[in-house]
């Protein structure tokens, strides 16, 4: 009976405990203690920033957005109730500015898609050289900075910051299927552009 | 995650994605606009207090003043509006007594005296008070009643004063005697 028991309880735990970590740092971040607001900015930043580089691509806009969302969310810290963790609510705040900071700079998901899928139609390079390149961090990287706006967001979100297709609809305020396709064409794009890069390296 | 490398790749180095780090600066950005945030806040307390302050007094002035106007309202009718008629008869005597307590203020009171015009202040009192809830029939009654205490009264001040005048060195016994007769 325990042994059939316990792993149930020991779940409900773990999960009450993830929406609730950090809760003591966020009860003194709400009463505007500032050493509280600089341990949860100390926790999440770097990820944060990193967040944003990916998005917006430019050091100056990414510390800048990094800056007025963690206003953001001391700002509207106070309507935090713990239904997620912490960290989730604060990533899609940071998410949400940067979706609105590439909005005023014209982004158009569906507009890039019909463009992107009439300028270049199945790439070449794919047939002639149709073997994987060697991976690394940093030409994924690189290769993602090449990547078009609506290709390199999506990409982000679903493989990196781990947001489902419905999310990531939600987010960009398009169907599922837009994200899933959007998504499949930045892989393919993504594969295309490692591959140029290595086969220029090679050369 | 299936077949596909790059996904597999990604998750596998899934940390090495995040090594940048943002300039110190930033933090200074943030708790310099927070600092602003708390002064405008603080500021706006202050406004809030000083309004609050002022909603208070003013509360306060309304209930004072709506206490009065009540306790008006509860203050019985004065004789002008009962017997309009004799309030001036009222006056009249009134007037005639003041004088009469201002002559007779420059002369040594008699106990007595003063006890007996006060039980005819408390007649007039009592009588003031019956005719404020007298029924329709009995105020004429009642005012007539209430004149003949005044003229007892004036009678009554009337007649010390004469025999002070008369006999201005004369102890207080004429007195009493003057004033039980009435």
């Amino acid at each position: 009976m325990h042994a059939i028991k316990s792993p149930a309880v020991d779940n409900n735990h773990l999960k009450l405990d993830y929406a609730s970590t950090h809760q003591e740092i966020v009860e003194k971040c709400k009463r505007g203690n500032r050493r509280a607001q600089f341990e949860l900015y100390r926790l999440y930043s770097k990820a944060m920033y990193n967040l944003c580089l990916r998005m917006l691509r430019q050091e100056q806009d990414a510390e800048d957005l990094l800056q007025n969302s963690f206003v953001d969310v001391f700002a509207k810290l106070h309507t935090f109730r713990y239904q997620s963790s912490v960290g989730a609510w604060i990533k899609r705040i940071v998410v949400n500015n940067c979706i609105n900071h590439l909005k005023r700079n014209r982004l158009q998901i569906e507009e890039l898609e019909e463009r992107q899928a009439g300028v270049h139609p199945p790439e070449p390079l794919e047939e002639e050289d149709s073997h994987d390149p060697e991976l690394s961090v940093e030409a994924v990287k690189m290769a993602m900075r090449e990547l078009p706006d609506g290709y390199r967001i999506v990409f982000t979100l679903y493989l990196l910051e781990g947001y489902d297709h419905r999310e990531i609809g939600e987010i960009l305020d398009i169907s599922e299927a837009t994200s899933k396709s959007q998504y499949s064409r930045a892989k393919k794009k993504l594969r295309e552009i490692i591959r140029r890069h290595d086969f220029i390296s090679r050369k | 995650m299936q077949g596909d490398p790059l996904e597999q790749f990604v998750n596998r180095n899934r940390a090495a994605f995040d090594e940048e780090l943002p300039e110190p600066d930033v933090w200074s950005g943030i708790s310099q606009q927070l600092d602003a945030q708390q002064q405008r806040r603080r500021s706006w307390w202050q406004v809030a207090r000083i309004a609050a302050s002022v909603l208070l007094l003013l509360a306060c002035g309304a209930l004072l003043g709506g206490y009065f106007m009540y306790q008006r309202a509860q203050q019985p009718p004065s004789l002008e509006e009962i017997a309009p008629a004799y309030a001036e008869m009222e006056a009249e005597y009134q007037r005639e007594i003041d004088q009469k307590y201002q002559q007779l203020a420059s002369y040594q009171h008699s106990k007595v005296v003063e006890q007996d015009l006060k039980r005819l202040d408390e007649a007039v009192q009592d009588l003031k008070a019956e005719l404020q809830h007298a029924p329709p029939g009995r105020e004429e009654e009642i005012v007539s009643r209430l004149l003949q205490s005044y003229r007892a009264k004036v009678m009554l001040l009337e007649r010390v004063l004469n025999r002070i005048q008369t006999k201005p060195t004369e102890s207080e016994k004429p007195n009493i005697d003057e004033a039980r007769s009435i």
